[in-house]
Order: structure tokens, then C-alpha cells, then sequence
């Protein structure tokens, strides 16, 4: 399989007045093409940190993410933006979208920006929105605004999709929903996803499972045989 | 400390530079308060007390002469307290340049009276001794000519050379604000009033107990309509020329329309200015209270009552009507002390003070504490009807979901990029917080060009006075009137004379129904070229051959118009005739009532006579002839006043730079309120946007694109405030100068082009100053930090 991203030696600390929180203690990673993976791991144990430095929205305080060769970690504030327009969709557990915009004009908002976006009303059928398509979020249901907000994060035809908690905020039959969007995505497009969770048996799904103790891999794991996200135990 | 007001304390450290435009906005009105109010309530006591003990007079009368017997008899009219005869002249201080046009008003001033009226309050020097050629002096031109007791001035007097010495400065209820002829400015270098000993003025002017000019004070409770026919059947014997009011007295009546001024500058100031910072406090209250629903919901969910929550908001414009009186007050005490100097300096009288005064900057606290507090609640009136549920949703926006006008217009909408569509919606979808940035915006507008167009106006005014109207280089005055043919001619004789033009300037009392006006006839030649008539449209007006060219504003208040006849009461020599009025003209540094010099003749049965002359100099008059025919004139025994254009020019354009302190400082807060306001109003649409534009940047958008979205949004309301101010400020300069005009004074209300410019670019300076804050705190903000909770 093909590379697409590697974290060598990720440090990363906050500083809060005198108190030092040492979130990343030299992690390693790599993610391939096309993977499935699913990240666990206690709160705090770093997870949110490692995605946000893989997703070019927070800088680490050493190490190196490299993307085609290039060090993200030294790389201009143009790079990152590029990197993050072309390269990397998120998803976030409270959707983020843009209040004032439509569903459809939420993701026509990425569509805009991106090099070779995707189709915005194909995405909506996607995730099976299309009749919701001029509906604002204050008019949507938690699933509905996080399929949207998927649809938004893909519309780009980015490489990779990260996703924080992304059924965190749902029950069951919708967590069930948007994990069926990202599986699509990652079988018929070929993309990669990331998913950070605290359900274990999300973990079922994945290709690969890392689980990150303290800031750093304290166990990886290969499925052999990934279930569909409507066998996953809840 | 209670939790509530530690989270207040940290809202306004977060938004800082919100509240902080806010309270300035409001310390602005505090400041105007505490350094004028005292000014403001002190002025008119002072002048009270010094009208009452230096017993200021209520009529006043100039005359031929008046014998002293009928001065006494005039005690006995009905109504009459006392009275007091004086003889005054004019004359010229000779100093080393012989181009000075340096005048004096001699008044004579008899050590021997008693309880005498207009008298005066010698602040330096010694009183004056009977037969001395001594000479008390007013305050403004003694202290701008450097002077001390015990100097020599050498005047020229009707053709004699005569040494005075100086023996001290004085004020005085008649002259607190002292004016050359036909000037609104005062010019203390150039012009002053001397008091010299009865005796010697009398020697002088060989007037043998004669008087020529009678002050009068009445008994409580007369007027002056009351008594004016009675005064003018006692004076007439004396060859009456004018008799008026304490109304129409110089000092008094310019006095009065500052006294107007500041009331409003102290009355409607400070309020604008608390009002205008309390509608910026709303907006930004109104916007966190949107963007804390989440906390609002969860308060509410803890038990808090809607009212509790509210109170807690109040907080907030307490704590912003606290740095707002901090702030003003500060300011107001370090410059009150400047402003009552400024007052002193062209008000001449005991008792101006400007001692700051806490209690009023008090008074004022409390009620920007008011608006403070008020603003936050009507800014923050939301939460009663928000419902804990509402907190888990994100907050919808204030027009609801409905689509905004423009979107009704479906083949322009979709041309719209997702970004123009959010801003569009931001701005149409919080109505209420747009129309009051608005308002804000174009009163700022208003408010930077009207006041930037007053000093262009003046100018412009001047301008025309002194190029279009008066076309003259020297105007002369005659002590004894000459015949109009042979003054020409004996000034045509005189090198460089290349024109002159004799006139006749009567004062003259107007008539029309039961209003009149006492104002001052001028007689020019029927061809004139040294003094033209334009109209409001800038077109000259033909002088017509019979009836009387009026003013538009003195034509309005007499209730007259062209072809209506009114009567002219000239009082010396004693006529009443009617006249028309042939026509309408523009003037805006006197209000004469003009005629043609034949006209005048008829009216007067063939008495052909001028008072003085215009005159224009050969183009290529060398300085020392220009010098030498000065002097000339001003030794000239008929000749009583010699005004130099060039001089009188120059001194008003100083006295203009120097004088407009209050309308720069006007002029400064203005622009600062425009900035106030715009950067006010990109900060409260990048707080309530941080989350949306930590989004885009997390979708890829750049810096650029994604500051673009609020300067947009900033941009539609600037464009659109600058629309509704020019509206307002036409009406602000309409409202500004009219309250400023007087009868002897008028400004033309229009807005000059670059006062425009200097506006628009005043906003667009505040608009570009404020996106390089807002770009900067975009940079800044921790996407991940923003992103990662909900709201
Ligand atoms: N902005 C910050 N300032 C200071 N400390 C922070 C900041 N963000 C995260 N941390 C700390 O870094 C550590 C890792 O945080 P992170 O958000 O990555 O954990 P997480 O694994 O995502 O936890 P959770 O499962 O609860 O989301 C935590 O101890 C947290 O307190
Ligand atoms: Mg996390």
C-alpha cells in the first residue's frame, strides 16, 4: 500500500503559566492509502492533538509530518492552508457548519475552493440529504447536520478524512448512518479515514486500530476481517 | 468576588477593544460635560454680576452733540434711572511701520462721576487723573500689544500727532467683546478702546459740554419699546443718528449668541455622544448574548431566572459607563482649564472660571451609568425568551430562515460565491445589529463632513467677501460729510489711486408692519465696480435705480419681498420715507441695506453727500507709494477710520486658524467616532464569527479569503452609512450654521465637495485600520481550540 502520511517523534506540549501538559510524547504514525483506521485511547490521552498536527490545524512542538516529502512541521502558513484546501477533510463531534448557510450551500462553500471538487448534489444523495438540501442547521437533526458536514469535508476530493468523535453526539441508529457515509467513502472513493472514538467496537470496522496511552501508540492492531458498521456493538 | 462578575470582568477583557470604543464613545460625552458645564454655568453669572455693578447700560445713543442741559433733562423722562454723556472719537495709534492701521475708539471718561454707567474695572495700573494725557486701555489690546503703565502711545487725531501715556488696563461691560468696525472678529492687536480724561477728549474735539454719545439705564420693570419714543424726542435735539437696545449692543448681543452656543455644546453633546455609545453597547451586547445561548441555556437549565440573567448582563454596560466617566473625567479635568483660557482669552470679564467640577462630572457618571446599563438590556432583552432546549441548537439566526430579499432574485443569487452569500446573509439576517451600525455609521458621517465643511465654508465666505464683493484696497470713513464729486477727485489725485467711489453709510431703522430692524443704509454710485451685489446663486445683482436692495434673511424676518414697500427711518438727518424693495442679495459679513447714491439723494431732497470712500490702487502701485498714501490718509483731518482690505484680510484668516479650537476638537472626536464605530462594528462581526472562520480555514480557505468575508460585510455598511449621511449632512450644516448666524453674520450652509472627501476617507481610514486588527486576530486564532468544543 501507499504511504500517504507519516508522523515521526511528535512532541507536543502546552504551556498554561506554569504548568507544562506534555499532550504528545514523541509519537510515531503512518497512514496509508485507502486505510480504514480507527484510533482509541483514554480521554486525554492525546488523540484530539495528534489528529489536529495530522491535519495541518495546530502545530506540533517537534518532530516531523511528512506529506509528499514535504516536513509540515516547517512548512508556511501558505503550505498548510494549501495542504488543508487540497489534502484533508474534517469532521468534527459538534459539525461546525455555517449557521447562515444551507445544507447544500455548506458544502458548496468547500466545493468552491477545492482544485477538482466533487459533484455538491451528488454528495447530498451521498448522504442522502437531498431532499434537506435548503434546510440551515438550526433546521437539521444532530445526524442530519453531521452528514452534511461529511458530505461538506469530502465535497473537496481531499486524500484523507479526519474525523473527532464523529458519532460522539449520536444514538445508536444515526451513529450507524454516519458511519455508513464514511465507509462509503473510504470503499467507493478510495479514501482514507481516520476516526478518533471512544467506542471500542467502532474499532471493528477499521483496518487498522491504534490505541494512544499518555501520547504515545501503546498497542497497534490489523483486522483481518473489517464488519460492516451495522454489525458494530454500540 | 461573585462567579457571575468574574465572567463578566472576563467577557469585556476578551472583547476589549469593543467596550473599550464603546466607553470612549461615551467619554467623549463625559468630557464635553465636565469641561464645559462649569464654563457653561459660570458665564452668564459672571456677566450678570458685571453688568450689574459696573451698571451696564440698556440703551445706548450716538448723537451730533448734545447739550449738557438736555442731558440733565433727560433724567426726567419717565422710566429713566440714570444716564451718562461721554464723548468718544476715533483715532490711529501711529507706530514705526507707517503702514499700520492700528485704531483706537477714544471714549471720554470723567474721573469726577459718580455711579457712572458702562463703567469700568481697572485690573492693572492706576485710575485716571483730570487734565493728563493719560489713557486706561482694554484688556485684549493691552495685553496683545505688550503694553505696561507708564508706555507712551502716539496717535494721529484729526491731523494732529498726540502722546498719551499709558496708565493701565481695564474691562468693562461694554466691550467683553470688542470688534473693529464692520468686523465680527476681534483683532485686539489692531483694535482696542481707549479711556481718556473728559477734559482733555473735550479740549480735542472742542465740544464745549457737549455730548455724543448718551447711555441710558432704565428703571425695573421699562423696556426699551417703551420708552424708545420718549428717549427719541429728549435726543433728537442732539442730532440723533442712532439709538438702540442692550439687544442689539456689539459685546452684548455676540456674547449672548456664545452664551446659545455653549448651552448646546453642554445640552446636546454630551447626550449625542452617550446616546451613540450606548447604540454601539447594544449592538455588542446584543452579539454576545447571541453567541453565549449555549450558557444562557445552560444558566437557565441551573435555575438562574431570566431576570437574574439579565441583571447579569446590565453588568456589563455598568462596567462600560464606569471606564466611559473614568475616562471623561480624566480628560475633562486635565482641559478644562485649557477651554475656560480659550473663553477668557476672546471674553474680556471677571469671574470666567473652569474649575472642573467632580460633582457635575458626577451627575453626568450616573447617567452614562444609566445608558450603559440601559443599552445592555435593551441589547440583551433576548434571553427572557430563550428556553434552556434552545441551548443545544445552534442559535438561529435573527431573521429566522426565511430567505433574504435578495435571494428572491435567483439568477443574481446563484452568481454569488458561497462566501458573498455568507456575508450577505450575515448582514441581512441580524437586522437589527446592521441598521443600528447603520445609523451610527452615517451619523458619523454627518457629523466629520458637516463640521470639516465649516472651516472651507468660512473661507470660502471670506473668499467671496473679499474678492467678489468688496473689490476695494482702503475704505475710508469721514469725520464731516463731503461732497461725493470733489472726495472722488481729491482721491483720484492722490498716487496710486486708480479708482475711487464715494459712499454714504447712514444707520437706518426699517420698517415693515409692526417689525423693524435697526441696521446701517449704504449709499454706492450707481455704476459701482468696488462693491457688487450677487444672489444666492452667485449671480450678480444689478443695483436697481430706485427702491433699496434688502438681504435675504433681513427680508424674511421683516415678512417682505421684492416690489413691497417698507419704511425707511433714517435718523439724521431726521426722514421717514417709504421705499421698494427692488431687490434680493446674499451677504455674509454685514447686512447692509443698499441703494443707489441718486436714489439716496431723492429720497433726502437733493442733499447730494458721501460719509467716506472705496478705494482701488493702480495694479502696479510700488510698496512705498501704497505706504505714503496710507499714511497720508490717516493724517488726513476729515478722515476719520482708514480700513486696509489686504490687513483686515489677513487678520481675520487668523484669527479664523486660531479661533476654530472648538470645531477642530469637534472635528477630531468626530473621526474618532468613526473609528470607533467601524472598528466596533468588525469586532463584534469577528467575534460572532470566530467559529465559522476557524471552519473556513480549516476547509482550506486563506488568510485573505476568509478576512474577506468580514471585510465585505464591513464594507456594505460603510458604503450604506455613507449614503444616509449625506442626507444628514446637509441637515447638520443647515442646523449648525443656522444656529450660528446672526444679523450681522451668516454662514452659507453648503457642503463643500472635499468635506466629503475627507469623510469618506475618514471612514475608509477607520474601515482599513480595522481590518488590519481583525486580519491580525484571524491569524491568531487556535483552530483547534475554537473547533473542538460545541459553541
Ligand atoms: N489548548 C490546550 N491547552 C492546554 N492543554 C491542552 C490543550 N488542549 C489539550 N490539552 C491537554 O492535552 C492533553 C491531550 O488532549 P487531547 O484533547 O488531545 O486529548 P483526547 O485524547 O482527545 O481526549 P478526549 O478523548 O477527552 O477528547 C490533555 O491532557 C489536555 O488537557
Ligand atoms: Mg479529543
Amino acid at each position: 500500500m501507499q504511504e500517504l502520511i507519516r508522523g515521526i517523534d511528535i512532541k507536543k506540549i502546552y504551556k498554561t503559566g506554569d504548568v507544562q501538559v506534555e499532550a504528545l510524547r514523541g509519537l510515531s504514525i503512518t497512514l496509508y492509502e485507502g486505510e480504514f483506521i480507527v484510533i482509541l485511547g483514554p480521554s486525554g490521552s492525546g488523540k484530539s492533538t495528534l489528529l489536529n498536527i495530522l491535519g495541518g490545524i495546530d502545530a506540533a512542538t517537534s518532530g516531523q509530518v511528512l506529506f509528499e516529502g514535504q516536513n509540515l512541521c516547517a512548512a508556511p502558513e501558505r503550505v498548510l492552508t494549501h495542504y488543508r484546501r487540497q489534502a484533508v477533510g474534517f469532521v468534527f463531534q459538534f459539525y461546525n457548519l455555517m449557521p447562515n448557510l444551507t445544507a447544500r450551500e455548506n458544502i458548496q462553500l468547500a466545493a468552491d475552493i477545492a482544485a477538482q471538487p466533487f459533484d455538491v448534489d451528488a454528495m447530498l444523495r451521498d448522504v442522502d440529504m437531498s431532499d434537506r438540501a435548503g434546510h440551515f442547521p438550526s433546521q437539521l437533526s444532530g445526524g442530519q447536520q453531521q452528514r452534511v458536514a461529511i458530505a461538506r469535508a469530502v465535497a473537496k476530493n481531499p486524500r484523507m478524512l479526519l474525523c473527532d468523535e464523529p458519532t460522539g453526539a449520536l444514538d445508536v441508529q444515526t451513529g450507524v448512518q454516519v458511519l455508513r457515509v464514511l465507509r462509503h467513502f473510504n470503499r467507493d472513493y478510495g479514501k482514507t479515514v481516520a476516526i478518533i472514538t471512544h467506542n471500542a467496537g467502532i474499532a471493528g470496522m477499521a483496518d487498522k486500530v491504534f490505541t494512544i496511552r499518555d501520547g504515545v501508540i501503546a498497542a497497534k492492531h490489523r483486522n483481518a476481517h473489517p464488519i460492516p458498521p451495522e454489525e458494530v456493538a454500540w | 468576588m461573585p462567579t457571575l462578575l468574574k465572567k463578566a470582568l472576563r467577557d469585556v477583557r476578551q472583547r476589549l477593544g469593543a467596550y473599550l470604543a464603546c466607553a470612549m464613545l461615551m467619554a467623549i460625552g463625559v468630557l464635553f460635560y465636565g469641561a464645559m458645564t462649569q464654563v457653561a454655568a459660570n458665564m452668564p453669572v459672571a456677566m450678570q454680576a458685571f453688568y450689574s455693578e459696573y451698571r451696564f447700560a440698556d440703551a445706548f445713543a450716538t448723537l451730533h452733540a448734545l447739550p449738557a442741559s438736555r442731558l440733565k433733562r433727560l433724567t426726567a423722562v419717565e422710566g429713566v434711572e440714570a444716564v451718562s454723556g461721554r464723548l468718544t472719537a476715533t483715532a490711529k495709534v501711529l507706530g514705526d511701520t507707517r503702514e499700520d492701521t492700528t485704531g483706537l475708539r477714544l471714549i471720554s471718561y470723567d474721573p469726577a462721576e459718580q455711579n457712572r454707567l458702562n463703567d469700568v474695572l481697572i485690573t492693572e495700573g492706576l485710575p485716571l487723573n483730570a487734565g493728563s494725557y493719560a489713557m486706561l486701555l482694554t484688556e485684549g489690546f493691552y495685553r496683545a500689544n505688550g503694553l505696561t503703565p507708564g508706555n507712551t502711545l502716539t496717535l494721529a487725531f484729526r491731523g494732529r500727532k498726540l502722546s498719551f501715556t499709558v496708565a493701565g488696563a481695564v474691562q468693562t461691560p461694554e466691550y467683553i467683546y470688542i470688534t473693529p468696525e464692520g468686523s465680527i472678529m476681534p483683532d485686539n492687536k489692531n483694535f482696542g478702546v481707549a479711556y481718556v480724561p473728559l477734559d482733555i477728549l473735550e479740549g480735542l474735539l472742542n465740544a464745549g459740554g457737549a455730548r455724543n454719545d448718551v447711555s441710558i439705564r432704565f428703571k425695573p420693570g421699562y423696556t426699551f419699546r417703551q420708552l424708545e419714543r420718549s428717549l427719541i424726542d429728549a435726543l433728537s435735539p442732539g442730532g440723533l443718528t442712532r439709538l438702540y437696545a442692550r439687544e442689539d449692543q456689539a459685546s452684548h448681543s455676540m456674547l449672548r449668541l456664545e452664551l446659545q452656543g455653549i448651552e448646546t455644546m453642554v445640552s446636546v453633546l454630551p447626550v449625542l455622544f452617550l446616546l451613540l455609545g450606548a447604540m454601539v453597547m447594544s449592538v455588542v451586547i446584543k452579539r454576545m448574548v447571541e453567541q453565549q445561548h449555549a450558557q444562557i441555556g445552560l444558566m437557565k437549565a441551573f435555575g438562574y431566572s431570566g431576570r437574574a440573567i439579565l441583571r447579569h448582563y446590565a453588568v456589563y454596560g455598568i462596567l462600560v459607563g464606569l471606564m466611559a466617566s473614568i475616562m471623561g473625567g480624566v480628560l475633562g479635568a486635565l482641559t478644562a482649564g485649557y477651554i475656560a483660557d480659550m473663553y477668557a482669552s476672546y471674553f474680556v470679564m471677571p469671574g470666567i472660571s473652569g474649575t472642573f467640577s467632580f460633582a457635575r462630572v458626577a451627575q453626568l457618571s450616573l447617567l452614562a451609568l444609566a445608558f450603559g446599563a440601559g443599552a445592555s438590556l435593551y441589547g440583551a432583552r433576548g434571553v427572557l425568551r430563550r428556553t434552556a432546549a434552545m441551548a443545544m441548537r445552534p442559535a438561529t439566526p435573527e431573521g429566522g430562515n426565511k430567505p433574504i430579499l435578495l435571494e428572491r432574485l435567483q439568477p443574481l443569487w446563484r452568481r454569488f460565491s458561497a462566501t458573498a452569500k455568507l456575508s450577505l446573509r450575515n448582514l441581512f439576517r441580524s437586522r437589527s445589529r446592521s441598521l443600528l451600525t447603520w445609523l451610527g455609521l452615517s451619523i458619523c458621517y454627518a457629523l466629520t463632513a458637516a463640521v470639516f465643511a465649516f472651516s472651507p465654508m468660512i473661507e470660502y465666505m471670506m473668499q467671496e467677501n473679499f474678492t467678489e464683493v468688496q473689490r476695494y484696497d482702503y475704505r475710508i470713513g469721514l469725520v464731516n460729510i463731503a461732497d461725493t464729486r470733489q472726495l472722488e477727485q481729491t482721491l483720484l489725485s492722490m498716487r496710486p489711486v486708480a479708482l475711487a467711489e464715494a459712499i454714504a453709510e447712514l444707520p437706518l431703522q426699517l420698517r415693515a408692519g409692526a417689525i423693524s430692524k435697526d441696521t446701517a443704509l449704504l449709499a454706492l454710485p450707481e455704476d459701482a465696480t468696488l462693491y457688487r451685489l450677487f444672489d444666492d446663486a452667485r449671480q450678480p445683482v444689478a443695483l436697481p435705480r430706485a427702491g433699496v436692495v434688502l438681504t435675504y434673511r433681513m427680508a424674511r424676518e421683516l415678512g417682505v419681498a421684492v416690489g413691497d414697500t417698507l419704511l425707511l427711518d433714517i435718523s439724521y438727518p431726521d426722514t421717514e420715507v417709504p421705499a421698494v424693495v427692488g431687490a434680493l442679495c446674499e451677504q455674509y459679513t454685514s447686512s447692509y441695506v443698499l441703494c443707489n447714491r441718486s436714489y439716496l439723494s431723492s429720497l433726502l431732497h437733493g442733499r447730494q453727500f458721501a460719509t467716506g470712500a472705496m478705494i482701488k490702487l493702480a495694479p502696479h502701485a510700488t510698496g512705498a507709494e501704497t505706504e505714503r498714501l496710507a499714511q497720508r490718509l490717516n493724517e488726513a483731518e476729515n478722515v476719520a477710520s482708514v480700513a486696509d482690505v489686504a490687513q483686515m484680510q489677513q487678520n481675520m484668516h487668523e484669527l479664523i486658524q486660531t479661533s476654530m479650537g472648538t470645531l477642530y476638537a469637534m472635528a477630531v472626536m468626530a473621526i474618532f467616532a468613526c473609528f470607533a464605530i467601524v472598528y466596533n462594528a468588525g469586532v463584534v462581526i469577528l467575534s460572532e464569527r470566530t467559529r465559522e472562520l476557524a471552519s473556513m480555514r480549516v476547509l482550506g480557505f486563506t488568510l485573505n479569503e476568509t478576512s474577506r468575508v468580514v471585510a465585505f460585510e464591513q464594507l456594505a455598511l460603510i458604503a450604506a452609512g455613507i449614503l444616509l449621511g449625506l442626507p444628514f449632512t446637509g441637515a447638520t450644516m443647515e442646523a449648525l450654521a443656522n444656529s450660528m448666524a446672526s444679523d450681522t453674520y451668516a454662514i452659507p450652509a453648503d457642503v463643500p465637495f472635499s468635506s466629503h472627501i475627507t469623510s469618506v476617507l475618514a471612514m475608509f481610514g477607520a474601515w482599513l485600520a480595522a481590518l488590519l486588527v481583525m486580519r491580525r486576530k484571524v491569524a491568531k486564532t487556535k483552530m483547534a481550540d475554537v473547533l473542538k468544543g460545541q459553541d
